[in-house]
């Protein structure tokens, strides 16, 4: 960096020889060395050229590039990107930003709706309030089911109830191991040999005896499969490890990407959210237990880290590790609902509150927190997340924003109203995020931290590349 | 934030070898070592305290003087030039006492800057600020933070000198006269990594960012008087890369 070599500069060369002269050397030679030179000055002066010892007019200086990504880094990714269209240098500026990764987060909404058209998806950003609209690659957005978005990851499952990765805003599409690489999924071909359903068992590893295996078209499986994907960046392999939570009984499969089958975990189900920390992949249940597995070895190391077994069931859970590393527990409160409404009636389910725990660091024990203090958290089909609120000015402290994740709605509720909403952990008080009209009920809407980088994909990795 | 202690102690997060260099050669060279305690910046009161009275030694010793390029002097006085990381390491070098040219810069910028400095300048705590900008400092960590300086999440920042609502109006430039100021505090700056949060340069930063919010290129172009380098053709074709954030 310019500035660690003006130091040693400064110090060695100039010190040594004219340190009464530092003063004078120093305010002369530094400017020059960063650019801000009476050049860059009258470089912007077209027609007229003023002598700079009058007060300049008309044209702004230049800024360096420092000060430019500086500015940048504060942006979110709409005003991120279009600055970046303004001029060469401040294109530079946007690219090295970029390339770094070092732009704001930016937490959206992504739905789809029907005036938008089938391959389309829209972005509601909550500081703008406003949506932008997305052309996304075959197939048809509308089509599939959204069931996972992590570190800019869409995780979708077409008619065929395959697996993709799609990044919307690159437009890459990675295909994930085949659905029938799970060991619950057996394929059954036709005459001619061509897929043409799939068969479910009712494996889990925890008994012998199982009910016989049901038969589903190709895309109705989805419907009963899958729950919800996470994508985690793998820092020892430098790629991702991709976790499904999918039926009978919300098990856990994973694979890292360039694996061609799932790897399946037996034994251990009702699981309802994961994170990775420390090389550890955390899984909690809907019964309240925290597992950790250790997936690095040839085996799967299974841990307990708090077992506590709660009997209601009308509760989600979620884990999230918050800005300053401690681990959240979750649970989501559906105290409002009607499963078995009268004739003329729909089946709905809102959440009304939420209980949120923190994992003593300890292990082992809960402790209950009755305010979020400055974060806030996104809940859903995600990722969990845990912002400070104070780095997002326009979300709002001690609020849960929260989208439709439950199983219910791929149970036949396919365009159910949605169960989404801002709430607010002060008062339990609900906050609508997108009028129902404007947003498509299928697939559900979710939320999403864009990465605007086209995966590294140097290292050769085998995975698919979906065109 | 004992801030008596020796201030080669009280380090940038980021060490610089050359600093190291730049520091012990002055000491090594200093002419006696009362002039180099008298030059050290004060001790100042916290930033939660009431009053904050300018120190009587700091008062003592003459403001520095700075020449724009128009040949006008600026005095600056010593509390208020410890704002700036390189008006602080020619103090301590004892470099200070005579007249400091800074060439580039107009009279009126440096007028603007200077003003800034005096306001802020008695109540100017470098390791206060650098615990507020980053109260979740990187793993190894590098800063023990004292338990006064972690903020409860209720905590309203005081604010007792008003500050903020000086800044408010300071800031309040027109855009060249802002590009200016924002290029000088930063030069005042140099070698000061952890530059305070309030400080002017993120105090002119943050204006400048706010005034690309929400705006297309053609409206940025015109508020900045930038000159659009790309012909159409190029310009259809960056476009076209995340073109959802050009649409209306």
């Amino acid at each position: 960096m310019e500035l660690c070599s003006v130091a040693s500069i400064m110090s060695l060369g100039y010190l040594a020889i004219q340190r009464t002269h530092l003063c004078s050397l120093v305010f002369r030679v530094l400017p020059k060395l960063l650019g801000f030179t009476p050049s860059s000055l009258k470089k912007l002066c077209k027609d007229v050229d003023p002598p700079l010892t009058e007060t300049i007019v008309g044209t702004l200086p230049e800024l360096p590039q420092d000060v430019l990504m500086d500015i940048f880094a504060t942006l979110e990714m709409p005003d991120f990107i279009r600055v970046g269209a303004v001029c060469r240098s401040w294109h530079s500026a946007y690219t090295s930003l970029r390339s770094l990764g070092q732009y704001k987060l930016w937490l959206c909404l992504l739905y789809t709706s029907e005036s938008a058209g089938d391959s389309s998806a829209c972005l509601y950003s909550l500081t703008e309030r406003r949506s932008y609209k997305l052309t996304l690659p075959e197939p048809p957005i509308r089509s599939r089911c959204l069931i996972g978005s992590s570190h800019g990851w869409l995780v979708t499952v077409d008619e065929r109830s395959e697996m993709h990765l799609l990044n919307p805003f690159t437009c890459e599409q990675i295909a994930l191991p085949s659905v029938t690489t799970l060991e619950q999924v057996k394929p059954i071909f036709d005459e001619y040999g061509v897929l043409h359903k799939y068969e479910l068992s009712w494996l889990t590893g925890r008994t012998t005896h199982y009910s016989s295996p049901l038969i589903f078209a190709l895309d109705k499986l989805r419907d009963e499969l899958h729950y919800k994907v996470f994508v985690f960046p793998d820092t020892s392999t430098g790629s991702y490890i991709v976790v499904l939570i999918h039926n009978p009984g919300h098990q856990i499969s994973f694979a890292r990407l360039g694996d061609d089958k799932w790897t399946w975990l037996p034994h251990h189900y009702l699981y309802c959210d994961c994170i990775y920390k420390d090389g550890l992949l955390y899984g909690v249940s809907i019964t309240g237990d925290l597992h950790t597995f250790d997936l690095s070895g040839p085996t799967v190391a299974m841990n307990t880290i708090i077992s506590i077994h709660r009997d209601d069931d009308c509760e989600y859970a979620y884990i999230v590790q918050s800005p300053s590393g401690d681990l959240l527990l979750i649970w989501r409160l559906f105290e409002d609902f009607n499963l078995e409404p009268d004739h003329g009636e729909t089946v709905f389910w809102n959440t009304t509150k939420f209980r949120i725990y923190e994992v003593e660091a300890a292990g082992s024990k809960l402790k209950e927190i009755n305010c979020l203090r400055d974060h806030v958290l996104f809940l859903g089909h995600n990722e969990s997340l845990c912002l400070s609120a104070e780095e997002y000015p326009s979300l709002k402290a001690n609020h849960v924003y929260f989208t439709d994740d439950n199983m219910l709605w791929t149970l036949g509720f396919k365009n159910n109203h949605r169960d989404m909403g801002i709430l607010n952990l002060a008062d339990n008080s609900k906050e609508e995020l997108l009028s129902s009209q404007i947003c498509s009920n299928f697939p559900a809407p979710i939320w999403i931290t864009p990465d605007l980088r086209n995966m590294n994909l140097a290292s050769g990795a085998a995975y698919k590349m979906v065109q | 934030m004992d801030s008596t202690a020796d201030p080669k102690g009280k380090r940038p997060l980021y060490q610089e070898d050359g600093l190291a260099y730049a520091r012990a050669a002055a000491a090594a060279a200093s002419a006696t070592a009362a002039d180099e305690a008298e030059a050290k910046p004060k001790p100042k009161p916290s930033s939660s305290s009431e009053e904050a009275k300018p120190e009587p030694e700091a008062e003592e010793m003459p403001p520095l003087v700075l020449v724009a390029e128009d040949g006008v002097e600026v005095r600056i006085s010593r509390p208020a030039a410890r704002m700036s990381h390189m008006l602080r390491l020619l103090m301590e070098d004892s470099c200070a006492d005579g007249p400091i040219p800074a060439p580039n810069v107009h009279s009126d910028i440096l007028d603007l800057v200077v003003q800034y400095c005096e306001k802020h300048g008695p109540y100017y705590d470098p390791e206060a600020s650098e615990r507020a900008r980053n109260p979740f400092p990187p793993f190894p960590v590098e800063l023990t933070p004292t338990v006064s300086s972690i903020k409860p999440v209720t905590y309203v920042d005081p604010d007792p000198h008003g500050l903020k609502d000086w800044d408010k109006d300071f800031i309040s430039l027109d855009n060249s006269t802002l590009f200016e100021v924002i290029l000088v505090k930063r030069i005042l700056n140099l070698l000061d990594l952890s530059s305070t949060p309030q400080d002017l340069l993120d105090l002119g930063t943050t204006m400048v960012a706010d005034m690309m919010r929400g705006k297309k290129p053609e409206e940025i172009r015109e508020i900045f008087e930038i000159e659009n380098d790309y012909t159409p053709e190029q310009e259809a074709e960056l476009r076209k890369e995340n073109a959802w954030a050009f649409e209306d």
